[in-house]
């Protein structure tokens, strides 16, 4: 009885956890859905970035899935993996190099289960690289909203 | 004499959508007031007298949405007449402070003068500002154009619902502001991927303005460079910023901005005066900030205390000194291309309005004086509009332009990176809320009060994408209100989405929205339904 009722303060105490982070919502990280994300940075780099929904961040808190996932870069014309890395699962965001220029590429996010089987949880909307040129002088340090710089530079 | 040449000179007027009717002073509604005082309404000064004169001006000007929602907003006009009230009272002041000083008063004059046509600009269209630039365009002597709803850097958008919605939402309101359809879109820091086609295809846009490399490092890379025009395989007339001559115009450093008699954007009376004197015309915080009365020149690389006083005679004869060397500059350009290549080049010149007269003090009067040399001196050189460039050129080469940005390095660094990165999780979580919540009601007759909702859920998750937010963040500049606008749309349009389907608007929070965030108003929900429902 003790120990039914430590387990059942433990879960309680975690989705109480969970409520409050999604409250407070300061992470980011737990939002309405499980969803994983691909923006271009640059042709050096793209942006990854995911959310949880409810239930699979209560999965994670409950350990039914290692607390690593493993992201991977995939291009899209051949599936051909062309990055992968191992982060936590609330760590939230990630910066990849893209595979070589102008090919269109997605992330598929991977979780491990207790019993080693790997589950695939997510899986993005798709970008190309950009190519790399030289952009000429004048892009440099400026943008539309250098209206409001008001300190010297 | 035969024009050898063209030239499109474009000016991107955009401010984000500032609106706190909740509070009488609000430190970050000052960007409009300086941008109206500044620049649009000195350009607006200059397009009219070159009229007045018989000299038909021939530009492109976009308008962003958030600008025009703004410019029509009562309150802020309201709040833009006190603000202007304000100055001229301290101008005042300083003007008697001043009388023995000749060198001081002359600048004090200046501003007066200044002031003085801003408020009677204000008094002649009764605040509107949108109606003089409305007939400067259907008198054909410029070319309006606009740009996505809320200034959205649209290759960030992941979803294609969101990228329509930025893109639709802006045809509607440039409809609704200048009563015929937009031809031109100027993609928000010129950020280009090629999803941007089909949608600004379904909305009607004829053209667009890229970086320059998005052309040059195109595949095939064209041999006429950024000198032509070009379309895209649907039909989408691409035109790519000239490197030489923005950077002329544009760099401080090497450009002529950055001259040492033009006058010192950071030197100001609201850091320079004594406090008590000036106390009255800053914030409510009473911190010291800008106030727009700035008395001193470049001078040249010496600290702010050491700068001079600026000389308004001597500055304009250094803007005709630029405005010629701009002209023969690029007639030498026009002359090479023509002789190199065989080709009738156009040049186009791409800028922030706000760079002419808010941070180039002279920049409206450069502009002025090369709009009437190029006439004066009969040069072979002709202003156009991208329209009347594309209703006269040869049919445009084919081309897929690479994905770029005029942003640092080219492509999306300043939007993307550590400082800001953390909005995205919760904007795109938002825009798959709103695409999914769009889906479900899409077809359904729904009450007055929540298509309301819907609507300005929509407006809440338009607003929450701008590009200034994570560039502020990214400048350090304004960063926690930056912030504090990402977090707040993303907060109303969740609550406003779940209230919906939970049957319960709380119609007194979404009255208060509407009031406050109050663009677009004929901004329908479904345009965020996903495209294959369609």
């Amino acid at each position: 009885m003790f120990l039914m009722r430590g387990k059942f303060s433990r879960l309680f105490l975690n989705r109480l956890l969970i409520r409050i982070r999604l409250m407070s919502d300061k992470t980011n990280l737990i939002l309405s859905t499980d969803k994983v994300y691909l923006l271009p940075r640059n042709p050096s780099a793209f942006f990854i970035c995911w959310t949880w929904g409810r239930s699979r961040a209560e999965a994670f808190e409950a350990r039914e899935y290692e607390s690593e996932i493993l992201v991977r870069l995939s291009v899209c014309e051949d599936k051909a993996v062309s990055g992968e890395a191992s982060v936590r699962w609330d760590s939230g965001k990630l910066y990849m190099k893209p595979p070589a220029e102008g090919r269109t590429c997605s992330v598929s996010v991977y979780g491990r289960r207790k019993d080693g089987a790997q589950e695939k949880l997510l899986e993005s909307n798709s970008v190309a690289a950009p190519v790399p040129a030289p952009a000429p002088e004048t892009s440099s340090g400026y943008s539309s909203a250098e209206f409001f710089r008001k300190e010297p530079v | 004499m035969s024009s050898k040449g063209s030239l499109i000179f474009l000016l991107h007027a955009h401010l984000p959508y500032v609106n706190h009717p909740e509070h009488t002073d609000f430190l970050e509604e000052n960007w409009f007031f300086e941008g109206v005082v500044e620049t649009y309404i000195p350009l607006i000064s200059v397009l009219d007298r070159l009229v007045r004169d018989g000299i038909r001006p021939g530009i492109a000007i976009s308008v962003s949405p958030t600008l025009g929602a703004m410019l029509e907003n009562e309150q802020l006009e309201k709040k833009l007449a006190r603000y202007i009230d304000s100055r001229l009272e301290l101008i005042e002041k300083e003007l008697l402070r001043t009388e023995n000083d000749p060198v001081l008063s002359k600048i004090v004059r200046l501003y007066a003068r200044l002031y003085e046509e801003a408020a009677a600009m204000i008094h002649k269209y009764s605040g509107d500002l949108i109606t003089p630039l409305k007939q400067l365009q259907h008198a054909g002597h410029i070319e309006i154009i606009t740009t996505s709803a809320t200034h959205a850097v649209l290759p960030l958008l992941a979803h294609p619902e969101a990228l329509r919605a930025q893109i639709a939402a802006a045809a509607d309101d440039y409809f609704d502001r200048f009563n015929i359809k937009a031809s031109g879109f100027w993609l928000p820091e010129c950020a280009y991927d090629p999803r941007v086609q089909t949608y600004l295809k379904l909305s009607g846009f004829e053209y667009i303005f890229t970086e320059s490399h998005a052309v040059n490092f195109a595949d095939p890379a064209p041999g006429t460079g950024v000198y032509a025009s070009y379309r895209t395989q649907n039909g989408i007339n691409i035109f790519a910023r000239d490197a030489d001559s923005s950077r002329e115009v544009w760099s401080a450093k090497f450009g002529y901005p950055g001259d040492p008699s033009y006058r010192e954007f950071y030197r100001d009376m609201g850091y320079d005066a004594d406090y008590d004197y000036i106390k009255p015309y800053l914030s409510a915080d009473g911190l010291r900030r800008s106030l727009g009365l700035k008395y001193h020149r470049i001078t040249g690389e010496v600290d702010l205390s050491k700068k001079l006083y600026y000389d308004p005679d001597e500055a304009m004869a250094t803007v005709e000194r630029h405005a010629a060397d701009f002209l023969d500059r690029r007639m030498r350009q026009v002359e090479e291309l023509h002789s190199s290549k065989g080709i009738r080049p156009v040049i186009v010149g791409c800028y922030d309005a706000e760079l002419f007269g808010h941070w180039w003090f002279e920049g409206p009067a450069f502009l002025e004086s090369v709009l009437r040399k190029i006439r004066a001196d009969r040069l072979p050189l002709q202003f156009v509009t991208p329209g009347e460039y594309l209703n006269s050129c040869h049919e445009p080469a084919g081309l897929n332009p690479q994905i770029s940005s005029w942003g640092e390095n080219g492509y999306f660094d300043p939007w993307v990176n550590e400082t800001n990165d953390a909005i995205y999780p919760r904007v795109l979580d938002l825009t798959d809320r709103m695409i999914e919540t769009a889906n479900r009601f899409r077809s359904q007759d729904l009450s007055s009060v929540t298509l309301r909702a819907l609507n300005q859920a929509a407006r809440e998750v338009l607003l929450a994408q701008s590009s200034d937010w994570p560039f502020l963040m990214y400048i350090g500049s304004h960063s926690q209100y930056a912030a504090s606008r990402v977090d707040g749309h993303a907060a109303n349009a969740a609550r406003l989405l779940s209230e919906v389907l939970e049957r319960c608007v709380d119609e007194k929070f979404l009255g208060d929205l509407e009031k406050k965030n109050n663009l677009f108003h004929r901004l329908d929900f479904r345009l965020f339904a996903s495209v294959s429902k369609f």
